[in-house]
């Protein structure tokens, strides 16, 4: 059986960091994204299973803390039916910020025509988009009638484990078509969600995402992708340096079965597939490449055990 | 009409929780615009399956235009070898428009703000203008009313009713809107609710969702009339 990882955020000062990520490399780890504001450095990371109690023995000596993040390595689409004031700032913006607490990338977008009822509805290039996150969350209003009878058209097309949040707490997942959960206490505001009764809804929100993704990591660890993506980003990353320059805020991006990579497709997308590992395959050989939607990026999805027929 | 502001507030809608959220909604939106001390009767009424929304509100009296005599002392003031017009302020409310009307006569580089309540002028004659500031109008807030409330129903009603229709007279405003063509009858039903609204009687409770400090001003504005008498 091969090695489990558990994903964990490191906080804790700038002076003398670089020995967690050593002790990490050592023991086999890997190092998802690296953030430093001033003197504090937040660190997203993948650590065997077995080696969690040394890093998490150094990062004390070094005053930090480790804590558990359930959603690192998962890209999540923040779906508001439309960008006006009625869903942003508050909530959408507030659910997107929450989810990234325990780790999780998000990407927010606002539907071009989602807007009411009779006419909302979502196009091609927003299903296409949406089905490159690894989950949909769409951030729904008060009305549990819109939410049951009139919503359930923006989530046609969309493949992704679908959630949905909204104002009404009494309705049941199944009363909405075409969704995988339902989370309430959110919907409609016109100010920063900050009373108890908000921030205990996003608590259950982070908790209940994490359950998903939990559900989805199990389901994948029966045919596990041929190489670990947290290794193949890594790879990206030593064997195309260009990435250090550029100006997208995480450059790479880690997902449950892929990464994205935030530099131009036409000219990288030969040598992403170039990238070597060790064990000999390239990364072309176990995972399709492809041009994303999101700004002519590169999505690299690995392919299961299964179909490659081994596993690195 | 007298009215205290937000004496009578209610929302409505077939289902109790999705009311109380739409009054939140309508009492932040009305907060951020400062409308609260404007409104002084509002019924908010929802109905989400047949996608219409009405809005019935009749405003307190009007207030009169505002002169700097209304938000602030003016002296003459001698410091640091310099003559200054001292503006010394009571009520902040209209600071920005105090700040722009000033900004524009004796330009940013002459008007000094020395503190949270104190502001210097350089003038020419400043005798003169200490004697003649008191008098300027600086805002007319019955001006921005009308648009104030129609910016207030577009930013409360639901996303998507993009057919809307309203009317402001004699202080009273008229909010519809839905996703279909708004029908004789809608217009009928909002005449009735604005009827019922002119001729309720407020229950005191109702006042506890306006805005604090507009609440704290109106009701010392009351008790300095009561004084008065």
């Amino acid at each position: 059986m091969g090695t489990v990882y558990e994903p964990y955020v490191f906080n804790g000062g700038v002076y003398k960091h670089g020995r967690i990520i050593e002790l990490l490399e050592d023991v086999g780890g890997y190092l998802v994204n690296k953030m430093i504001t001033i003197t504090e450095v937040t660190m997203d990371m993948v650590i065997p299973e077995d080696d969690v109690p040394l890093i998490e023995e150094l990062a004390k000596k070094q005053l930090g803390t480790l804590t558990k993040s359930p959603l690192t390595g998962v890209e999540i689409a923040v779906v508001s039916p439309t960008l006006a004031s009625h869903h942003l700032p508050h909530s959408a913006c507030d659910i997107a910020e929450y989810l990234r607490h325990p780790g999780a990338k998000t990407t927010m977008i606002g539907l071009a025509r989602g807007m009411g009822r009779r006419v909302s509805l979502n196009d091609d290039f927003e299903r296409k988009l949406i089905n490159e996150h690894d989950i949909a969350l769409y951030c729904l209003g008060s009305f549990k009638d819109c939410i049951v009878n009139k919503k359930p058209r923006l989530f046609e097309g969309v493949e992704v484990p679908i959630v949905a949040t909204g104002g009404p707490e009494d309705i049941d997942v199944e009363e909405i078509n075409g969704a995988d959960m339902y989370i309430g206490s959110m919907g409609r505001l016109s100010h920063r969600m900050r009373s108890t009764n908000e921030i205990n809804a996003l608590d259950t929100m982070n908790d209940r995402v994490a359950e998903l993704v939990e559900e989805m990591r199990r389901r994948q660890s029966k045919d596990p992708p041929a190489i670990l993506p947290a290794r193949a980003m890594k790879e990206i990353e030593n064997q195309i340096p260009e990435i250090g320059k550029s100006l997208a805020p995480s450059p790479l991006v880690l997902k449950i079965s892929g990464v994205r990579v935030k530099l131009p497709y036409d000219l990288f997308h030969e040598r992403v597939r170039n990238v070597e590992f060790d064990e000999g395959p390239k990364l072309g050989e176990i995972a399709d490449i492809t041009r994303s939607k999101m700004n002519d990026y590169i999505l690299v999805q690995i392919k299961p055990k299964s179909e490659v027929g081994f596993e690195i | 009409m007298n009215m205290e502001p937000l004496e009578i507030f209610t929302v409505y809608s077939a289902v109790e929780s999705e009311a109380a959220v739409y009054r939140d909604i309508t009492a932040d939106v009305m907060s951020d615009l400062r409308l609260a001390s404007a409104v002084g009767r509002i019924r908010v009424e929802i109905y989400p399956a047949k996608s219409l929304y009405m809005m019935t509100a009749i405003l307190r009296d009007v207030e009169m235009p505002i002169r700097i005599s209304d938000m602030a002392t003016v002296e003459t003031s001698y410091e640091n070898g310099e003559d200054y017009v001292k503006i010394t302020i009571d009520r902040e409310k209209y600071m920005p428009d105090l700040t722009r009307y000033l900004w524009d006569k004796y330009t940013p580089a002459n008007v000094v703000q020395a503190d949270r309540w104190t502001i210097l002028v350089r003038a020419e004659d400043s005798k003169k203008d200490a004697a003649d500031l008191p008098a300027h109008i600086i805002a007319n807030p019955s001006k921005n009313l009308h648009a104030d409330m129609v910016e207030f129903s577009i930013r409360a009603v639901p996303e998507g009713f993009r057919v809307r229709y309203h009317t402001f007279e004699n202080n009273e405003f008229t909010f519809i809107a839905s996703e279909d063509i708004i029908e004789p009858n809608q217009l009928n039903h909002a005449k009735k609710m604005m009827d019922e609204l002119r001729s309720a009687v407020p229950d005191v409770t109702e006042t506890k969702n306006a805005d604090g400090k507009e609440k704290r001003e109106a009701r010392n504005r009351a008790e300095n009339t009561e004084e008065e008498q």
